[in-house]
């Protein structure tokens, strides 16, 4: 008896302590950001790079309240959400809440399940087809899912040693340099987010991931959040990672968890 | 018998032909693009497993391949080098992530 109350406070001290960590770092996180922009609001993070700096905002603002180019690629996710019969799968049914569900550490095979990876395999079901990671049908359908979720937050949990460790591994990535040029995630959007690179203004990684998929005026199209990371990897060039791996599952994992508390938009427009 | 030795004499000479470097091999030395080619694809292959490979140096490596089919060619002993100092570097890099994983502030 005594060895079960010793493993059973055991087991509730290390999920407590991972817990913990994670509500640190992402007070860290926002205390950085907090120092290098103290005017920005936590909540206008949502809004990415365009709550740093007023021109590039007045622009995103004019293209809002036209016509966004995303707003076509998200209602045809909309009907193929129906016709690939997403709606079928357990996981989708409701899709705001496999918006905020996702992404989340699954005990029973260990892993990361991202909100596209439960996708892929609903695809799969459904039509015996495999389905792409970055772009095309699977952004537009995760992009309409994103939607239904509008003004809800993002609220990632890390409950578990299990999870913890995929948490750990994709913190580590986040940081890491890596590539050529030896740059981390951070580097460009922590460390320097607001600052400029050539033309462009580096943007916070809190918050980057309320807006995805996102419509990139570069990609000319809908993408992804790890096309993304296959765009930046590449900048830094490192060789890019598959989407959906592991690894980029993990990171995926700690980039969402940074921006909990955050509201997931519908205002999907980026540069 | 005599056949036999024949072919295998005339095998041997035309390969020795084929072989584009212009390595001396009665020096005792071995080959600097076969040594460095391969270190560099070792070297990749280690990248790879971790997640750490650099963009560009998979295409060095088939680069410089391509060029060793031009026998003496300098070019290919220098991509070959170059690939295969990008990943002694990824590997250092690798070690310094598992060493000092966490953000600076």
């Amino acid at each position: 008896m005594k060895k079960i109350i010793t493993t059973v406070v055991g087991i509730g001290f290390l999920v407590g302590a991972a817990s913990a960590d994670v509500a640190s770092d992402q007070k860290a996180f926002i205390d950085h950001f907090k120092s290098i922009q103290p005017n920005v609001e936590f909540a206008d993070y949502t809004n990415g790079v365009y709550a740093y700096d007023a021109g590039s905002r007045d622009q995103f603002e004019e293209i809002l309240d036209g016509i966004p180019p995303y707003e076509d690629a998200v209602e045809k996710g909309g009907l193929e959400f129906v016709k690939f019969g997403f709606n079928k799968c357990d996981a989708l049914k409701d899709p705001a809440a496999a918006r905020v569900k996702h992404p989340y550490f699954d005990e029973a095979t260990q892993k990361v399940v991202t909100l596209e990876g439960v996708m892929k395999a609903c695809y799969l079901k459904q039509t015996g087809k495999k389905l792409g990671s970055k772009k095309g049908k699977i952004a537009r359908m995760s992009a309409w899912i994103s939607d239904q979720a509008a003004g809800e937050k993002v609220n990632v949990k890390v409950d578990t040693a299990g999870a913890q460790a995929a948490y750990d591994e994709g913190k580590a990535f986040f940081y890491g340099k890596r590539g050529q040029f030896n740059m981390s995630c951070a580097d460009c959007h922590v460390y320097y987010a607001g600052k400029k690179a050539r033309a462009d203004i580096l943007s916070p990684a809190l918050g980057h991931t309320t807006h995805v998929p996102m419509y990139r005026a570069k990609w000319g199209g809908m993408g992804t959040l790890q096309r993304r990371y296959g765009g930046c990897l590449k900048n830094m060039r490192a060789k890019p990672i598959s989407a959906q791996s592991e690894t980029m599952n993990n990171l995926e994992y700690f980039h969402q968890a940074m921006s909990n508390d955050l509201e997931i938009t519908a205002d999907r427009y980026r540069k | 018998m005599k056949k036999l030795l024949l072919t295998t004499l005339t095998v041997l000479s035309m390969s020795a032909y084929a072989v584009p470097s212009c390595h001396n091999w009665n020096d005792g030395s071995s080959d600097p693009f076969a040594a460095a080619i391969s270190a560099a694809e070792a070297g990749y292959a280690a990248n790879l497993k971790v997640n750490m490979a650099w963009r560009d140096t998979g295409k060095m490596i088939k680069e410089a391949k391509k060029l060793s089919a031009t026998p003496c060619s300098d070019a290919a002993l220098a991509l070959a080098n170059k690939a295969h100092t990008q990943t002694v570097n990824a590997t250092t890099q690798t070690s310094v992530i598992s060493s000092s994983p966490g953000p600076r502030f």
